[in-house]
């Protein structure tokens, strides 16, 4: 049982958030003693996701951002979910140097 | 080492230093006090070009000792500083960075147009005279 973890962090689409994110997933992920290197990682991967949803998804207002985190064992998963405008090509984003 | 013709400090809300903006000749220094992500970056790239226009920078040197912590927009910073520079010859150059920031600079592929030297003496004295 001990090897499962779970938590849910809502804020707003400040800016100013996005280091209480960083910060947030940092402390949740020092249960799995990753190395400096890995969380290094998941700060910036969470960093980069809570500011598209800040200056893309809620482009011109303020909304909530959730940040769902999951530990199954040995593993971390983070989902960073907004209710903004969305991607209208997800596929297509996903493509290397696809800029619209 | 140059002559330090003039320093600006940005204070934060607590007090503490934020990040300083050092002058040495044509050459803008920019001690890093703080993460460099999109919400700090806004502040720092219109301090940054304010300081350039005002003050006719030619060479952009950013001190990353105080900074712990760089994502994208810290490459969007230093991309456009280097964009405002360039057209008049002039450099830009990061010092004291970090293996975290190392990696990213590595992996954005920025040192092919942007040069890191381990202090900003170094770099200062490594630099063009304007």
């Amino acid at each position: 049982m001990n090897d499962t973890n779970e938590m849910l962090l809502e804020f707003e689409s400040k800016s100013q958030n996005e280091s209480f994110a960083r910060t947030v997933v940092a402390a949740f992920a020092a249960q799995l003693d990753p190395t400096i290197e890995e969380l290094a990682d998941i700060k910036t991967a969470v960093s980069e996701a809570v500011t598209n949803s800040i200056i893309h998804g809620y482009v011109d207002c303020v909304g909530i951002i959730k940040m769902h985190c999951i530990i199954c064992q040995n593993e971390l998963t983070v989902e960073i979910l907004d209710s903004g405008v969305g991607i209208e090509n997800i596929s297509k984003a996903m493509e290397p140097l696809y800029t619209t | 080492m140059q002559e330090l013709k003039k320093t600006v400090k940005n204070t934060g809300k607590s007090g503490e230093e934020g990040t300083i903006y050092d002058i040495y000749q044509r050459c803008l220094v920019i001690r890093l006090n703080e993460e460099l992500d999109h919400h700090n970056a806004i502040r720092i790239r219109d301090k940054a070009d304010k300081m350039i226009e005002r003050n006719h920078i030619k060479h952009i040197i950013f001190d990353f000792s105080g900074a712990s912590f760089m994502d994208s927009a810290g490459i969007g910073v230093i991309m456009g500083r280097y964009k405002k520079v360039i057209f008049i010859g002039g450099k830009t150059a990061v010092a004291n960075v970090n293996g975290t920031v190392d990696r990213i600079f590595r992996l954005s592929g920025l040192y092919k147009i942007i040069e890191k030297y381990d202090t900003v003496e170094v770099a200062l004295a490594s630099l063009p005279k304007a």
